[in-house]
């Protein structure tokens, strides 16, 4: 929990600072992946093995996640006809039997149609979100938190002891 | 941190370096729980799985696994009695297999040979083991079936044979005309004759009445008849004659559909009836059996003398089979792909539809190529293979075949064989030839009651069976025979006892054949045993004049309760046959004999008409000479 709560905290903070936009939209992209994904499988795996190396903001694939397994819980069944239809394909027969048949790969279950269809839209919706998500943040930091920034209530905060407190303790520690 | 610290400080990749370490301890945490914890789960996997297939707890002594080579120790798995779960149906003291990496790096589990050792059957528990509740809904269809079949199968020919002998056969008090269902029959006639009488009664005050005959009657007064002679007025009166004509024949067509109706009713209820007489046939053998006079074909002495005890059998085997469709379904036709296509709205996320790929070398999800049985212990020795199980036949193409081998001395079971054949490639084939050739029979009794018992007191027993399901098509076969027979027999009245001994001494084997052929819901059934010719010869002489009687007698007794229903019936539909036609004919007659009155009428002055147009023509003509 303290390194969940340690990672949105981080969200947060990156969203605020001048930096680190890719990182979070990379972090969102990756939570289309993880949130779209109906069960725990490879590709999984692989994605928490990226978040881990990579460095991708963490949090921003927490909530990503989060958020797109509700997208997810509604859109089922658009997953499933997606996925039916790309597994019914005869040009991609051949290549589905060699992939069943191969080692490791059947762990992805990408023969289910709900896996394959999530599978195939967050692979295209992916690199949109990044995309999107970069440039809305960089117009949240103008547009937004700029303004909050000048707001007379966000300098009665830095006016107090607690804010200066938390400022010191952060630029020693973090 | 100083603003020079902050612009020294080198950018940071996009590998996050630091990740290397908990990486190394999360596999580490792994490794361990593999190595301490991996056994533990595979028993509690094992132990879930297969009380959920066996129907009651499956307990597992302990699990030994290695994962090098994927091969696992498990000991003791014992199976308990659904029936009974103070023991054990069998218990398996050893099972070793080994998995293939080939199938395991393919999510497939593949075992080439697995080895069962140490098979013991119907061992003691320590405790009492769970039973998984049965799905009441799923069962029902098939257990309301088999559970009527059993009570067709239940009664004690042998007790009614000596209660008829000793004169308290037939229940005295007991109300002939309860639950009648000629007599219902009758009733509900009755009530319909009423009803549709009511019904007709409304057409009826539609019909034609005498002030509408009345005034057709003026409209042919009011013709003027004598113009037909006039040249100029003839056609209009040869109209209004043609019309009144018309509506005459209109109003009788209503008396004519009228009359339709009437038929059609009493040819309905006249139907109704013609199934009465079946039901009588019906309601004397439910009072004969209700008075538990007895049957004595041999046909039906035999299904009470064995038919519990085949019908025992076929649940068994219809419990099995419903099983291995469940885990290895057939084919399923495109009318079944269609109509279980899954549903999405009502789980939280879709199971979706898993797709099969299938080549000729691929794996199913679960092959167990080869089980190797070999057990020896004090209960006796058991050998055989089971071939080829799988969750789909269809990938590697070929069935499952099973041949089991065993004697069990300590308990009397010598010449045990059971082959078996399940073949779900395409539809449902399963077939078992079960064969004992010796074991042990003990307090079976073959019909017992206060006044009188026949019971197979010790005896050895042989059996050969063979059991079928295609397509949920049931084929059983059973042959039974026990011999060296000691009985135990026994009857309160002094004629029943030694017609009792007399069978005892002269059945000294008893041999029964039964078949059952159809879908379970409509089986056909033939039981023959020798045993049922027995008693047929022995107690037939006896009671023969005994059963007339009473079948007279209760005969005589429907016969007189249904008497008022059937006599009010008959005078009901008498009279709704004399009241309507009656009413019927005379309508008809009257506009009949009024259609007559117009066309002789109109007959008669046309001829008039004719001779004084002519007449006036000869006039004109007087004294012109051509």
């Amino acid at each position: 929990m303290t390194l969940l709560l340690k990672q949105l905290f981080g969200f947060l903070k990156l969203l605020n600072s001048d930096k680190g936009e890719s990182q979070i939209a990379a972090g969102l992209a990756c939570g289309l992946i993880l949130g779209f994904a109906p069960s725990f499988s490879l590709q999984t795996v692989i994605m928490i093995i990226v978040l881990f190396f990579f460095r991708v903001q963490i949090g921003a694939a927490f909530i990503g996640m989060f958020f797109f397994s509700i997208v997810a819980w509604v859109f089922d069944p658009v997953f499933n006809s997606i996925g039916q239809v790309v597994l019914e394909l005869s040009p991609l027969n051949g290549l589905f039997s060699i992939m069943y048949n191969l080692p490791i790969v059947p762990f992805t279950k990408f023969y289910n149609s709900i896996v394959m269809g999530s599978l195939v839209l967050s692979f295209i919706l992916a690199p949109v979100v990044f995309l999107l998500s970069r440039l809305m943040i960089v117009k949240y930091r103008v547009a937004v938190f700029e303004r909050f920034q000048q707001s007379k209530f966000f300098k009665a905060v830095k006016a107090t002891s607690f804010y200066k407190w938390y400022a010191k303790y952060d630029s020693l520690y973090n | 941190m100083s603003d020079k610290d902050k612009i020294n400080k080198k950018p940071k990749g996009p590998i996050r370096t630091g990740a290397v370490v908990p990486f190394i301890m999360f596999v580490v945490l792994v490794s361990v729980f593999n190595i301490f914890f991996l056994d533990m789960t595979i028993k509690k996997t094992i132990e879930f799985i297969g009380t959920k297939a066996n129907g009651a707890q499956v307990d597992v002594g302990s699990v030994d696994t290695s994962i090098s080579d994927l091969r696992a120790v498990v000991t003791n798995i014992e199976f308990t009695n659904p029936d009974k779960p103070m023991q054990n149906n069998f218990v398996i003291g050893k099972l070793t297999f080994q998995a293939l990496w080939d199938g395991i790096l393919r999510a497939k589990l593949v075992i080439n040979e697995a080895k069962l050792e140490d098979i013991r059957v119907r061992t003691k528990r320590t405790s009492k083991g769970y039973v998984v509740p049965k799905d009441e809904a799923a069962a029902s269809a098939t257990k309301e079936v088999l559970d009527k079949t059993k009570k067709e199968f239940e009664g004690n020919i042998l007790g009614d044979v000596a209660a008829l002998l000793s004169g308290s056969g037939v229940a005295k008090g007991m109300r002939v005309e309860d639950n009648l269902k000629s007599k219902k029959r009758y009733d509900e006639l009755s009530l319909e004759v009423d009803s549709r009488s009511k019904e007709i009664s409304k057409t009826f005050k539609d019909l034609p009445n005498k002030d509408d005959l009345e005034s057709l009657k003026r409209r042919f007064n009011k013709i003027k008849w004598n113009d037909i002679g006039n040249l100029a007025k003839a056609p209009k009166v040869l109209k209004e004659i043609d019309d009144l004509r018309k509506d005459v024949d209109k109003t009788k067509r209503k008396f004519e559909k009228a009359n339709k109706l009437v038929n059609k009713n009493i040819k309905f209820i006249q139907n109704g009836q013609k199934g009465i007489k079946n039901l009588i046939k019906e309601d004397m053998a439910s009072v004969q059996k209700r008075m538990n006079l007895p049957s004595m074909d041999t046909k039906t002495i035999a299904k009470l003398l064995f038919g519990n005890q085949v019908l025992e059998k076929i649940e068994m085997a219809e419990g099995y089979y419903a099983k291995i469709k469940k885990y290895l379904p057939p084919k399923k036709t495109k009318e079944e792909k269609i109509a279980k296509k899954p549903d999405y709205t009502q789980h939280a996320r879709g199971k979706g539809r898993d797709y099969q790929f299938g080549i000729p070398k691929s794996y199913p999800p679960i092959w167990i190529q080869k089980v190797v049985i070999d057990s020896k212990n004090d209960q006796g020795d058991v050998r055989g293979e089971i071939l080829d199980i799988t969750t789909n036949q269809r990938i590697i193409n070929k069935p499952t075949l099973l041949k089991i081998n065993g004697d069990f001395l300590s308990k009397g079971l010598v010449g045990v064989v059971i082959k078996g054949l399940f073949d779900h490639r395409t539809e449902a084939r399963d077939s078992v030839d079960f064969t004992v050739g010796s074991y042990p029979v003990n307090n079976k009794a073959l019909s017992k009651s206060k006044t009188a018992k026949l019971v197979i007191d010790k005896a050895r027993g042989n059996m050969v069976a063979n059991i079928s399901f295609i397509n949920d098509v049931l084929n059983f076969k059973m042959k039974n025979y026990y011999k060296e027979i000691k009985y135990d027999h026994g009857a309160k009245d002094k004629i029943m006892a030694e017609v009792l001994a007399r069978i005892a001494k002269d059945t000294k084997t008893i041999s029964m054949e039964a078949t059952a052929k159809g879908k379970i819901k409509s089986l056909k059934w033939d039981i023959r045993t020798n045993l049922a010719k027995a008693i047929q010869s022995s107690v037939n002489n006896l009671i023969k004049e005994k059963i007339a009687q009473a079948k007279k007698k209760i005969e005589n007794e429907i016969n007189k309760a249904i008497g008022g229903s059937k006599k009010e019936f008959e005078s009901k539909l008498a009279g709704f046959k004399k009241q309507y036609q009656s009413q019927l004919d005379q309508g008809k007659k009257q506009f009949d004999s009024f259609k007559k009155d117009i066309d002789k009428r109109k007959k008669k002055e046309e001829k008039k008409g004719r001779k004084s147009l002519e007449n006036e023509a000869k006039k004109l003509f007087k004294g012109i000479k051509f």
